[in-house]
């Protein structure tokens, strides 16, 4: 049992949550799908005063967006996993969730949107929706903001989500015309956490020339991270070109993360191998 | 503050409730309010998935849901997959195959493969093995959990 009481709240609408969030000041926890907070919770990591629970909040849609979609907050791996609309526009996040570590009842429970906001650095989703030019919409008494998943993230566990912001939706832009999407995700075992991740999004003219590569890389650097294309674009794409982004995708891990499972100068080594791996899945 | 909540739950058919103090978690009502000792307590952290049941249809580690979440759900347990005394085709293929040995695991073994099984009624061994990967076993080594399911799915398909 959780040793620290609480006061449990389940808002029925956006409006409702950051109103609880705001009287709350700091002192509330945002529940999603309770994979990371729950546990964080029994282990006393930490001791919230008051849990907003966000299952009644109206929040785990998929929707077209502009071209592009829209990912509830609340949206489990399930639901990204069984959505023909992610299947179509963003390839990766179905392979993503493909991968998801702790089997058919993590799909089942966990949501992007909260593995966005624990932003631990060697979750799945921060590689991919970096590539993908996702944003992130954040809701608070205030209004709304979107911010670049690039820019959202600050350190481990760190980010620019403010005490009384919430998490609405994850919005994935439209890709480029004619654009190829590569996911690759590097674990130690079965049941191992991702150790490093990449995404790529790549666009190969009918000459098999590469005219615009988007690649970045999770689970390396304490934030997710772009790397360099420019070596590739207007080349062939071979193996040549792929240690031309290698080489960058190391180079541009600048603050390595390690953890028990995988030392940071290990990720870093082996980052580049990685990127590679993504960018030869999309191009393949 | 955090006084005990009332928590309405259909488990394993019958309705129940109780009041739960709001800090329970799921795995802990359905094992100590409503006495059902089958689901088991692991890890706490999500990883083994000794605590899974079914939640509303899907198939959920219950010691990352607080019990005041599951007011309103429809729950089944693994005493809930027998009928009556008569196994479950998958209990009754990991009894035949010696599919378990201490048995702190099948909750979720018996649970994944269920879920497999209902959406997949042939799958290959490595849908099995990607089936179970949410579940820890210490003792097996999964070779006998693979074939055990692999036997459900051919006894059920002929069933």
């Amino acid at each position: 049992m959780i040793s620290k009481r609480f006061e449990y709240h389940t808002p029925h609408s956006v409006e409702q949550a950051v109103g609880l969030l705001a009287e709350k000041n700091g002192e509330a926890v945002v529940l999603g799908g309770g994979t990371w907070v729950v546990p964080d919770m029994t282990h006393g990591t930490i001791t919230p005063g008051h849990v907003v629970d966000l299952r009644r909040a109206g929040l785990d849609g998929i929707e077209a967006e502009a071209g592009g979609l829209r990912i509830g907050a609340t949206a489990t791996y399930t639901q990204i996993l069984e959505s023909e609309l992610v299947r179509e526009r963003a390839p990766a996040l179905h392979a993503l969730a493909v991968g998801i570590t702790g089997g058919a009842q993590l799909r089942n429970q966990a949501t992007m949107g909260g593995g966005v906001c624990y932003a631990l650095p060697s979750a799945d989703p921060h590689g991919a929706l970096v590539a993908l030019g996702a944003r992130y919409r954040l809701a608070s008494k205030g209004g709304v903001r979107e911010v670049d998943a690039e820019s959202f993230y600050t350190g481990v566990q760190q980010s620019v989500l403010q005490p009384g912001e919430l998490l609405t939706d994850i919005i994935v832009p439209e890709q480029p015309a004619g654009s190829r999407q590569g996911y690759y995700k590097f674990k130690l075992c079965e049941s191992s956490w991702p150790i490093v991740t990449a995404c790529a999004v790549v666009v190969v003219d009918g000459s098999g020339t590469v005219t615009s590569a988007r690649v970045a890389v999770g689970g390396a650097s304490e934030t997710p991270y772009l790397v360099d294309t420019a070596g590739i674009v207007g080349a062939t794409l071979g193996p040549e070109q792929a240690a031309v982004v290698a080489a960058a995708a190391e180079a541009a891990c600048a603050r390595p993360y390690g953890d028990p499972l995988a030392s940071g100068e290990y990720r870093k080594m082996i980052a580049g191998a990685i990127a590679k791996r993504a960018l030869l899945a999309a191009a393949g | 503050m955090s006084d005990k909540v009332p928590v309405r739950v259909t488990i394993n058919g019958q309705e129940r409730a109780a009041e739960v103090d709001p800090r329970r978690l799921l795995v802990e009502a359905i094992r100590e309010d409503f006495g059902l000792p089958g689901t088991h307590i692991g890890c706490l952290t999500g990883d083994c998935g000794a605590c899974t049941c079914e939640v509303d249809g899907q198939i959920t580690k219950t010691c990352m849901v607080l019990a005041v979440q599951a007011d309103g759900s429809d729950i089944t347990t693994i005493e809930g997959l027998a009928n009556g005394e008569e196994l479950h085709p998958i209990q009754q293929a990991f009894w035949d195959e010696y599919g378990f040995q201490c048995g702190y695991c099948l909750p979720g073994m018996l649970f994944s493969a269920k879920d497999l099984l209902e959406q997949n009624p042939s799958p290959s061994e490595d849908e099995i093995r990607y089936a179970i990967n949410g579940t820890l076993c210490r003792c097996t080594g999964y070779d006998n959990i693979v074939k055990s399911i692999a036997t459900a799915a051919k006894r059920m398909a002929s069933a």
